[in-house]
């Protein structure tokens, strides 16, 4: 990617009596074709470019963006931003980051890119859409089927005033299906799935469609559960919406504004000893590896939590002088949960005998501050090690901590496709109403 | 190319937007002879009908943290998205340039939806639509009030809060406000302009007594200019979060369980939005994928009910003159004394049922193709006093805070966070309760619907909808109690 246009921004900037600018440009192009019922539906394409411009001024700073790229544009939208920036009172916690903590790398392959990009026929790509969407044919029920192909490249370039500058490129290819099939009465039961990878030799989106009708229909004839407390087993597909408001508590933002209930923390055995979850940022061929973050921060393999103890809160160089501590990163890159005990959900729910099978959360939230939670949840109760009935319209509440306290299993089996290698996970015991 | 003016009757006629047609042309580079050739290249391999939508939108926003207003952002986004429809199906390409060969090579994207080529059909005469009237006025420009005093009017607002209750440890206020110059124009000739303003102020308060934290946030949300900034809205967002954080430090978690519940009158209309806004759009009854797909014309709710999907409420985060395929605003009745009356239409689907598109047609921004959207959602008053809705409740909750909800299309199972509230018992509000998750299903819980009481009020907080993209909304309701739905919280 020619980077041109950030320089020219840079230098403006710096021209404008900034002390500091950062420029990241980046350039992107996203296809994306559907069918809805077997029948073509949708096709979608989209190509763009843009400058994100962070600029400091003596503790002053301000965050812009644009996608009008021509020089003289881009001139006149960096003046009128130092003009905006230097209206500021000042905050000596916005300054730009230490450079010592900056990446000092040359990038080396990350496995992000497929080489094969250019070189895939498009003919492939729709033989496996329509492929998937075949697999719906003679399935009971289906009122409707969905399923859609989309592929990206995005290239991305950052470059700073102290003369960081660094980049790649991403490319993604990802099929969904999703079909509704006719209940008893006029309920509608959805299922879906996907496949997503970063390359197309590992792209396998066979099969989503035949997974995605199974996971609707056996979400047929729902039964009352009682409210109580269960062992409570929360799918892979989900489980990552219990990690995220961890990850969010150990935020700089939050500790810093005491508005977490992981404020002092650190270093601090918060949860249960069997839990251990890390930062696998370098991680080949993974989604989410990057070598720096958003400031140009260095990132490296670290543990967030380790054996129990909080290892890590994510500081960037403004949370970090508000807390005068040293910043670490921004935030998580590939949140790796280690495993211990029963390795997939069948696994658990035999070593557990009975409970619930959490597979879909439907709204909820958490409280930052306190980390009380409650989510709507649909699943599955199980006994004897086997799935009985599903069931819907059940919240679960608590606190985090509490819940996490209960942690008794921790899975292998996480999906490749998203950067959160968040396992199964099973609980001892969880509040359902 | 001739122009005729298309004037949408109703109330008297106001300029739409000070944005003007020549101002459009010059802004995006191009003339009516230019679009009707791009309407041409769109059509080329076989499509029905093509749009343009041009946008220029530029936002800027102010943040105060630990007192001081040091951070500032400024956003530009530029382009245009083109649509063909060939059939039901949609093709859908943007560019962020808009000269002749971009916008060309994104309609020839687009028209690769259409299979089967034939004449293109091009209207030769321009149709130009204006509005009625401006639904968002700006009385006071941005650059009327500009960013010193803007500075002021949010440490006055931080000093504020702090003088309320000493126990306020932080206060983060952030103020936004954004326009977007829209440009529509179809290959059936019509065209207009529309300048859409908006203004959010929003704020966070953080107490802490003793080692207890909690949070509190509340916002307002216009299409309007700077006369947004009131001493009034000052006191007004400063009362609100001060007085619901300081709620928030006595109150639990409840005891959860299926009971009564009073939605109290305002956000509470978050409620319509899930239970039944999103059932009622049209593109899932297209596919015969709601749980309200042949419900049309049938009681869905108690007699006496009323639902209004509107575009008309003047300043209203969710208004519109025109929504983003060229419909006039409108406000459009889904539930007509409790019988379902209308979904909400974009151009597919009002072609597919044989009616005239409801002005649902809304997208985020050019890169994306229009959908069925709501706007303001909200339910009339109904009779009784909302102290009678609560008298005879033994057990049960009230709620009027909430922070986020969604809804299982297929089967109705929808669900909304409730951030405060209070417990309801022998028919007086009690304790007060916060962080608890209702979930309920839809065409149970309208049946179940047993009181409305008469005070519609219409929450101005930033209400956004995330349905395959964001969409600015608003919603409101009177009180209500429902009979029973699911409350999480302890045993």
């Amino acid at each position: 990617m020619k980077t041109l246009i950030a320089e020219i921004a840079l230098e403006e900037a710096l021209k404008q009596g900034m002390d500091g600018a950062r420029i990241t440009q980046s350039e992107g192009l996203q296809r994306a074709w559907s069918l809805l019922s077997g029948k073509p539906d949708r096709l979608q394409y989209a190509a763009g470019a843009s400058l994100s411009i962070q600029l400091y001024q003596d503790g002053r700073y301000g965050s812009f963006s644009t996608n009008r790229l021509d020089e003289a544009d881009v001139r006149g939208f960096v003046r009128r931003a130092a003009d905006l920036v230097r209206l500021l009172t000042p905050d000596p916690a916005y300054k730009m980051p230490d450079p010592a903590l900056l990446y000092q790398g040359n990038c080396p392959d990350l496995g992000q890119f497929d080489s094969r990009w250019d070189d895939v026929d498009e003919a492939a790509k729709k033989e496996r859409l329509h492929q998937v969407a075949a697999e719906f044919d003679g399935k009971a029920g289906v009122i409707a089927s969905e399923v859609e192909y989309g592929e990206s490249v995005e290239h991305f370039h950052l470059l700073d005033s102290s003369g960081f500058s660094g980049g790649y490129s991403q490319t993604y290819y990802t099929l969904s299906a999703e079909c509704s099939i006719q209940a008893d009465g006029d309920e509608k039961p959805q299922g879906w799935w996907y496949d997503a990878s970063l390359f197309w030799d590992r792209f396998a989106p066979a099969g989503c469609g035949k997974i995605a009708w199974e996971r609707a229909h056996r979400m047929l004839n729902p039964r009352p559960l009682p409210s109580g407390n269960y062992p409570v087993i929360v799918e892979h597909t989900v489980a990552s919406r219990l990690v995220s408001p961890i990850l969010s508590a150990l935020s700089g933002a939050a500790i810093y504004q005491q508005n977490s209930f992981l404020a002092d923390s650190l270093d601090q055995s918060c949860f249960p000893e069997q839990l251990t979850l890390r930062d696998e940022p370098w991680t080949y061929g993974a989604m989410g590896s990057r070598y720096f973050d958003s400031e140009g921060l260095a990132t490296r393999p670290r543990s967030i939590i380790e054996n129990g103890v909080v290892k890590t809160w994510f500081l960037n160089t403004y949370t970090a002088e508000k807390l005068g501590m040293t910043p670490t990163i921004e935030g998580v890159s590939v949140p790796v949960l280690e495993a211990f005990g029963a390795p997939d959900v069948v696994s658990m729910m035999k070593a557990l005998d009975r409970g619930v099978l959490i597979t879909s959360f439907n709204g909820g939230n958490s409280n930052g501050a306190t980390g009380d939670f409650s989510f709507g949840i649909e699943g599955f109760y199980f006994e004897k090690g086997q799935v009985q009935y599903p069931i819907r319209e059940m919240n679960i509440s608590g606190n985090l901590l509490s819940l996490w306290s209960r942690i008794c299993n921790i899975g292998t089996d996480y999906r490749e496709t998203t950067r959160w290698k968040i396992p199964s996970l099973a609980f001892e015991e969880v509040t359902l109403q | 190319m001739k122009e005729t003016n298309l004037i949408i009757e109703g109330a008297p006629a106001l300029r739409a937007s000070s944005f003007s047609l020549p101002e459009a042309f010059r802004l995006y580079g191009v003339d009516p002879d230019d679009l009707k050739g791009l309407a041409r290249v769109a059509l080329s391999k076989g499509g029905d009908y093509a749009d343009f939508y041009f946008e220029y939108s530029t936002s800027d926003d102010l943040m105060l943290r630990d007192g001081e207003v040091s951070s500032v952002g400024s956003h530009a986004d530029f382009g245009v998205g083109v649509r063909v429809l060939s059939g039901e199906m949609t093709g859908y390409a943007y560019s962020e340039k808009t000269d002749i060969p971009s916008i060309t090579a994104a309609a020839q994207m687009a028209a690769s939806i259409a299979q089967q080529p034939k004449e293109a059909v091009v209207a030769e005469q321009a149709v130009v639509l204006e509005s009625a009237q401006n639904r968002y006025p700006v009385v006071r420009t941005w650059d009327d009030y500009p960013v010193l005093l803007q500075k002021e009017f949010l440490k006055a607002l931080d000093e504020e809060v702090r003088q309320q209750d000493e126990r306020v440890l932080k206060v983060v206020a952030r103020l936004a406000h954004s326009c977007s110059k829209i440009f529509f124009y179809n290959s059936e000739g019509v065209m207009h302009t529309d300048e859409r303003p908006m203004a959010s102020l929003s704020l966070t308060c953080i107490m802490k007594q003793g080692t207890r934290v909690e949070n509190f946030s509340a916002s307002r949300s216009f299409r309007c200019g700077s006369e947004l900034l009131t001493e009034e809205l000052r006191h007004e967002l400063a009362r609100e979060v001060v007085s619901c954080c300081a709620r928030m430090m006595e109150a639990e978690q409840p005891t959860g369980g299926v009971m009564p519940v009073v939605m109290g009158a305002g956000g509470s209309g978050i409620l319509l939005h899930e239970a039944m806004g999103h059932a009622f759009e049209a593109d899932f009854n297209r596919k015969g994928t709601s749980v309200f797909s042949d419900k049309m014309g049938k009681r869905i709710c108690p007699e006496g009910i009323t639902v209004v999907d509107d575009a008309t409420l003047v300043s209203n985060r969710g208004s519109l003159n025109f929504d983003d395929e060229g419909t006039p605003g409108q406000r459009t009745v889904m539930v007509d004394n409790g019988i379902l009356t209308s979904y909400l239409h974009d151009r597919i689907s009002a072609k597919y049922y044989g009616v005239a598109p409801t002005g649902n047609g809304r997208r985020e921004s050019f890169r994306y193709m229009p959908v069925p959207r709501m706007r303001a959602t909200y339910m009339e008053s109904g009779r009784v006093a909302e102290a009678d809705l609560i008298r005879d409740i033994k057990k049960g909750i009230y709620v009027d805070h909430f922070s986020n909800g969604q809804v299982q299309i297929g089967v109705g199972d929808f669900t909304f966070y409730v951030k405060s509230g209070y417990m309801i018992e022998n028919g007086q509000l009690t304790r007060p309760i916060k962080d608890t998750n209702i979930i309920g299903n839809g065409p149970r819980v309208l049946s179940d619907i047993l009181g409305v009481a008469d005070n519609l009020k219409i929450d101005n907080g930033t209400w956004t909808c995330g349905k395959e993209q964001y969409c600015a909304v608003s919603c409101g309701m009177p009180s209500v109690l429902i009979r029973q739905l699911n409350v999480g919280g302890s045993l």
